[in-house]
């Protein structure tokens, strides 16, 4: 098991944003966290990555409770791509990107040659070879998310926390994200857990469902099984219908009211 | 949108080492060249041979050069050249580690009240006339000035979640603004003797002896070696806290250590020298937009830029112009126009540039 989260709670002085949360992720598997806005999704991705203490409660890292890891040793194993990017400087992408590599250089040397074959193959991936060399900050919205995200994905970390990866992107550029996100966990087991606004592209790429309302865990488990229209009407309250589309091969949703 | 044109790329891509030895040759080559100039002229090769004879210690290396060159060469002029290129490159690290931590352009070595703390010291040393340890005690009221503002502005701007850059700003200005009121009234009070005030407040190199060019060096050093130590974790937080963190940096802890670290720096330099302006906003600036951001860069040649600008700026002053000018009077008035310009065609060329 690679996270292990046991009756976790959090608060911002008197509002609860996390309550008494159970978590149980595998590696290999790809998590989608849905609910409605204010649900405490990015509270809880700030817990899992360490940048938050849980007030209560344990949350363990590969059996390990995750306050004893390193900053260094836990950006070797978490990749996050957060919902906000300042780039407060005119780095160009390449040197962006070299920075996730930072985690696994020695202080004082260089980047090795292997380093940039990664940084510009990772690049590529997220189809930016085309502005490695432009600068971050005059770069658009979109082309700057994908910079991030190659980013992330340059750490070669075995879990990679994703909060909200398609907010700024092209629905073109959202599929061939998270395409990218499902080869890891196809390819090398590596445990993905994304905060997903779109319910649909959540049902077509993850295996798992984890439906958040008011803090807590309202529902989890298999995509398809998981996610029913009671539960939809309860977390998100509307009103939906789950029909099949075998183009995509998975379940999708339509919302009536 | 435009690409970066291809010598500005060079430039940003062109081996560290290169460039610092490039910018280490230059600096020697001015020290050199600035021991000559002055009120005795001394020739380029005469200084090269004291020099020599002075590091080395074969004395008849300089025989047959008058002694009244060497004695100004050696005990007058290099510890005030020696004095320039450190403040200089001290006041430059410490305006490019500030301007990285805050993630403010307008950020220089005085934002969190350095300058102000100091002057205020420094004024009630001059006011009372404290002479108790001879001529250190103007800068050690200075410093200890600088030291307790620096840990007020702390106090004042540090909450639950560490170190905001805007709290500190702003805890900088208001502690800033109350200290200069203060300053203000001991002027009011110091009647006749307002104009040492004055004149120690403008800055000087002039008169530094090799005991002032030693505690800089020895600030100076190990300081920029820690700013180079944390350069990784430097470029990491501009990416924001959360970035950062995630990334292996200690996003609560670096700010204030780095702070505390680079303010020291800049406490010392002005209980030396006096407050010199714009060296410190003026040179990061230009590093960056030739070299890149990269702080693994930026404050090495950050370092060697602003030694040799002070060391260039004070030497035009000693011995170029007629008169001698306050160092801070000069770099203000060379430094902010030429700044303007800078700015000025940036906001023409890309919008949108970061800084």
């Amino acid at each position: 098991m690679v996270f292990k989260i046991t009756d976790i709670c959090y608060s911002y002085g008197s509002r609860q944003a996390i309550r008494d949360l159970d978590l149980a992720l595998e590696a290999g598997r790809f998590y989608a966290v849905i609910g409605p806005n204010g649900c405490g999704k990015t509270t809880l991705m700030d817990l899992m990555c360490g940048h938050k203490r849980p007030d209560s409660g344990e949350l363990a890292l590969h059996g390990r409770d995750l306050a004893s890891y390193s900053k260094r040793e836990l950006a070797r194993r978490i990749a996050v791509v957060p919902q906000e990017y300042p780039v407060n400087f005119p780095y160009t992408a390449r040197e962006m990107v070299m920075m996730g590599r930072y985690p696994h250089m020695p202080r004082f040397s260089a980047p090795s040659g292997q380093d940039f074959a990664l940084v510009d193959a990772t690049l590529a991936s997220c189809r930016a070879a085309g502005f490695v060399d432009r600068l971050v900050t005059e770069l658009s919205g979109g082309e700057k998310q994908r910079v991030v995200f190659a980013r992330a994905m340059a750490q070669q970390t075995p879990v990679l926390l994703l909060d909200e990866p398609c907010a700024n992107l092209d629905i073109k550029h959202a599929l061939l994200l998270l395409e990218l996100a499902a080869d890891r966990v196809r390819q090398h087991r590596a445990t993905v857990v994304a905060v997903m606004h779109d319910i649909n592209l959540a049902l077509r790429y993850a295996d798992e469902l984890i439906l958040m309302k008011d803090g807590r865990k309202a529902a989890a488990g298999p995509a398809e099984k998981s996610l029913k229209p009671e539960i939809i009407k309860h977390v998100f309250e509307v009103d939906a219908r789950i029909s099949r589309e075998p183009a995509v091969n998975a379940a999708q949703v339509t919302f009536v009211r | 949108m435009s690409t970066p044109n291809p010598t500005w790329q060079t430039l940003r891509s062109c081996p560290l080492w290169r460039q610092l030895i490039l910018l280490a040759a230059v600096l020697c080559l001015m020290v050199t060249a600035a021991a000559g100039m002055g009120h005795v002229q001394v020739g380029f090769f005469e200084v090269c041979r004291l020099l020599t004879s002075a590091i080395t210690g074969f004395s008849d290396l300089a025989e047959g050069i008058a002694p009244i060159s060497k004695a100004a060469v050696i005990e007058v002029r290099m510890p005030r050249i020696l004095s320039a290129a450190l403040v200089g490159g001290t006041l430059a690290v410490a305006g490019a580690v500030y301007q990285g931590i805050l993630l403010n352009p307008l950020a220089d070595p005085y934002t969190l009240g350095v300058s102000s703390g100091a002057a205020f010291g420094a004024s009630i040393a001059l006011l009372l006339n404290v002479s108790m340890l001879g001529g250190f005690s103007v800068p050690l009221f200075a410093f200890v000035g600088a030291a307790a503002t620096l840990m007020v502005v702390m106090y004042l701007a540090a909450s639950a979640g560490g170190y905001c850059s805007s709290n500190l700003i702003l805890s900088g200005i208001i502690v800033a603004a109350i200290l200069s009121a203060g300053i203000s009234f001991l002027k009011y009070m110091a009647d006749e003797r307002v104009s040492v005030l004055v004149f120690w407040l403008m800055g000087s190199l002039a008169s530094k002896t090799w005991a002032d060019a030693g505690l800089l060096a020895a600030v100076a050093g190990p300081g920029t070696l820690v700013c180079v130590f944390f350069c990784r974790d430097l470029n990491l937080m501009s990416l924001g806290t959360r970035t950062a963190a995630s990334m292996g940096v200690s996003a609560h802890r670096l700010p204030p250590t780095l702070l505390v670290c680079v303010s020291l720096m800049a406490a010392v330099c002005v209980s030396i020298t006096g407050i010199i302006g714009f060296v410190g906003l003026l040179v990061p600036h230009l590093v960056r937009s030739v070299c890149g951001p990269d702080h693994g860069r930026l404050i090495p040649v950050s370092f060697f830029s602003g030694a040799i600008l002070l060391l260039v700026a004070d030497t035009v002053t000693r011995a170029v112009l007629p008169h001698e000018l306050p160092i801070g009077v000069l770099t203000a008035l060379l430094g902010g126009p030429f700044f303007c310009y800078v700015f000025r065609r940036r906001q023409m060329g890309a919008m949108g540039h970061g800084f």
